[in-house]
């Protein structure tokens, strides 16, 4: 016959009692069996026992906050047969009653596999991180038309690489707090992605807004990418290495992202809240030395016919909106 | 500057050794103010002048502007030398030269006679209230029309001063050859000619007296049709031509304009070299404190390196420079957004990434801020811009003249 196991979960720490007196008392006086230092728990709080036919009953000993099983509340001395597994509310603490025979979920093996292998794999993480601090030092060298020596690029590169710096060991240290383990080699890579893809989507959206005469096809990319990016990557890195469920995983993600996404994104809000005048005229000035693009040369007599005939309409609705 | 707005007076000493014109007009000229309808403090003063009938009024229409803009607020009136007030209403006047005419609730003096403009070098005499400090006569002397600008103003040697705006100059014999309306100070100052006023009277008259019914439409069609004829001179007209880089480019479209060199001086470790040329027609229609229209601004930019790549040329260099910014202060309540059109167009054999911008005024019904750029590409270590920046004009107008400055936008081999 199974043996009957209690679990206790307190201050996010699991505890296993492995139970074999036929009476087991739970609560927060030294004279129980299992003692729960939490100040919601009465002193004598629950008794738990097996019948003959070996059926656990658990009993409520408690008048303060008393016993819950899901949503059910025991009465005092109220004793109820329980089918294993089982999860009952002591005040505010979780206690679950297991069999010793019952499955365990599998286990995760960690392996190297397409695209995984950029987390895991110390080679990969190498590479992104070096990709990463190229590209800093890369758009650095090609933003400013100058002829200095690399040192002083180095120098006006530095905040971005603190930056880099200082991400990975927020990643580190989140893994080292929700599984005690120093998860070096994702954090390096996921430190490093996060300056790579901005990066990387910056160019191609360069390129495509260039080749359509569109802003949309880069700011709309670069808009999602500072995003989604940080709260994304954090979570498949909560998930697969440090191995947290999903609620939780997307929960933290998003409490170290939002901060962040704050100061990327604070312009982009702004201009979601400005009133619907700029003075400024908007238009695609992107400019390609290789001049691929999906557009046709056209003459300038067409160029001028056209613009009288498709600026007309649209400012005209705006003077008739505008004027009583 | 403008001959308007009390700041803090300096002191002002009028010459006055024609003691004959004093007393033959003082009963002619006013100050004209606005004021703000609850406090009754002033806002604007200027000068005006009894002409054609005993209470008609002269003055420049940027004294009146104020009151024309915001009627709500501000009330216009006129106080004669011994402190007597009244008040004004607005019959016409002539937005692109400045002047006003006003109808006063009763007759205030004799009304000036209006003469041809007098030889150059003749003495003139002006007159006004300049800085809310008492009536004064400023001697001057007469430098002719100002042929190459666009207001085809008269110049003055002589002091004319904030507060003298809207007074009349007078030839010896006291008759009204023009009107004060800016100076430069150092003795250069501005006189609108008497002639323009006389077209105004001339409509007044046949009107019977009557003011103008739509103010605002009434200006509008006098800018709408000031920005088309000034046009058709410039597009009928010789065009100077200058080379910037690889491209022969238009420089002064007429007389009124003027082209300066623009380039800046790098240091030895730019990369890149960058020659700009800019020109304006130095116009500008006063409509209120805030707004002027008229300005016809362009500029050329060739840039050209040898030790940059392409990408970084383009990224550090040539894409930064591709940005256009209205000349004008021109709010929310003025103008509609602008809408743009881009476009790849063939100039001279080259592709050009080409944008025209369109804004429209909310008041002056017809009127367009026009915004135009545009750079060439393909050119892996060159680059051209060439932006034209039309303020309140006539936006077929100013597709007329991009399509004329495009044509003549030649590349040179």
């Amino acid at each position: 016959m199974a043996g009957l196991i209690v679990e206790t979960h307190v201050r996010g720490v699991n505890h296993f009692y492995k139970v074999n007196e036929p009476v087991v008392t739970i609560g927060r006086a030294l004279d129980n069996d299992i003692i729960l230092s939490d100040l919601s728990v009465s002193a004598h709080h629950l008794r738990i026992e097996k019948d003959g036919e070996g059926q656990v009953i658990a009993t409520n000993l408690s008048h303060e906050n008393g016993t819950r099983i899901g949503k059910q509340k025991l009465a005092l001395n109220e004793g109820r047969r329980l089918a294993l597994p089982a999860e009952l509310w002591l005040g505010m603490s979780k206690l679950r009653l297991l069999a010793s025979d019952m499955a365990v979920e599998p286990t995760r093996v960690r392996q190297c596999s397409g695209w995984f292998c950029l987390y895991t794999s110390p080679v990969w993480a190498t590479v992104l991180l070096l990709m990463a601090l190229g590209l800093i030092i890369f758009d650095q060298v090609m933003g400013t038309a100058l002829d200095k020596p690399l040192g002083q690029y180095l120098e006006s590169s530095f905040a971005s690489i603190l930056f880099l710096l200082g991400f990975f060991l927020v990643i580190a240290g989140i893994s080292r707090l929700a599984t005690h383990r120093w998860e070096v080699v994702p954090a390096m890579s996921v430190a490093a992605l996060l300056f790579v893809i901005p990066q990387l989507v910056d160019y191609i959206g360069h390129f495509f807004s260039y080749y359509f005469s569109s802003d949309l096809v880069r700011t709309v990319p670069l808009n999602l990418v500072n995003f989604l990016l940080l709260p994304a990557l954090l979570t498949i890195f909560m998930i697969r290495i440090a191995h947290t469920h999903y609620v939780p995983a997307i929960a933290i993600s998003l409490l170290v992202s939002i901060p962040v996404i704050a100061y990327l994104e604070e312009d982009f809000l702004k201009e979601l809240t400005r009133s619907d005048f700029s003075p400024l005229p908007s238009y695609n000035q992107t400019l390609s030395p290789w001049d691929i693009r999906l557009e046709q040369t056209i003459s300038i007599v067409d160029f001028a016919e056209e613009a009288e005939e498709m600026l007309a309409k649209s400012v005209l609705r705006e003077v008739d909106e505008k004027t009583p | 500057m403008l001959l308007v707005n009390v700041l803090l007076a300096e002191g002002v000493y009028a010459i006055s050794d024609s003691t004959g014109i004093y007393s033959e007009t003082d009963k002619s000229v006013f100050q004209i103010r606005v004021a703000h309808k609850q406090t009754i403090n002033k806002a604007t003063i200027g000068s005006g002048f009894v002409v054609l009938a005993p209470n008609i009024l002269a003055t420049n229409y940027h004294v009146v502007s104020g009151f024309v803009n915001e009627p709500d607020k501000y009330v216009l009136e006129y106080v004669s030398k011994d402190g007597k007030k009244g008040s004004l209403e607005i019959l016409d006047l002539d937005i692109t030269h400045d002047l006003a005419v006003l109808k006063a609730d009763k007759d205030l003096g004799p009304p000036l006679e209006i003469a041809a403009i007098p030889e150059k070098g003749a003495r003139l005499f002006s007159l006004g209230n300049p800085m809310d400090l008492g009536f004064s006569i400023v001697e001057g002397v007469n430098n002719g029309i100002m042929k190459n600008s666009e207001e085809k103003n008269i110049l003055v040697s002589g002091s004319l001063n904030p507060g003298m705006s809207g007074g009349p100059t007078l030839n010896e014999n006291g008759q009204v050859i023009g009107v004060n309306v800016a100076t430069s100070g150092n003795e250069i100052s501005f006189l609108v000619a008497a002639d323009h006023l006389v077209k105004i009277l001339r409509r007044i008259e046949e009107r019977k007296f009557k003011p103008v019914d739509d103010l605002y439409s009434a200006i509008s069609k006098q800018l709408v049709n000031n920005a088309q004829l000034k046009m058709e001179r410039v597009l009928e007209g010789e065009w100077g031509v200058t080379r910037i880089g690889q491209f022969q480019v238009p420089s002064e479209l007429s007389k009124t304009y003027r082209c300066w060199d623009a380039s800046p001086n790098f240091k030895k470790e730019v990369l890149y070299s960058l020659i700009s040329s800019s020109c304006t027609n130095e116009y500008n229609i006063f409509l209120s404190n805030s707004l002027e229209v008229g300005g016809i601004a362009y500029e050329y930019h060739w840039l050209e390196t040898d030790e940059l790549s392409p990408f970084r040329f383009y990224r550090a260099a040539y894409e930064r420079l591709n940005d256009s910014v209205p000349p004008s202060n021109a709010g929310q309540e003025d103008v509609t957004n602008f809408a743009c059109l881009t476009r790849f167009v063939d100039v001279s054999g080259e592709a050009f990434k080409a944008t025209i911008c369109r804004r429209d005024y909310l008041q002056y019904i017809g009127l367009s801020d026009v915004l135009i750029t545009i750079a060439m590409v393909g050119h892996p270590k060159q680059g051209f811009i060439f932006n034209l920046d039309l303020v309140g004009t006539d936006f077929n107008s100013a597709m007329d003249l991009f399509q004329k400055m495009l044509e003549n936008i030649r590349w040179q081999a």
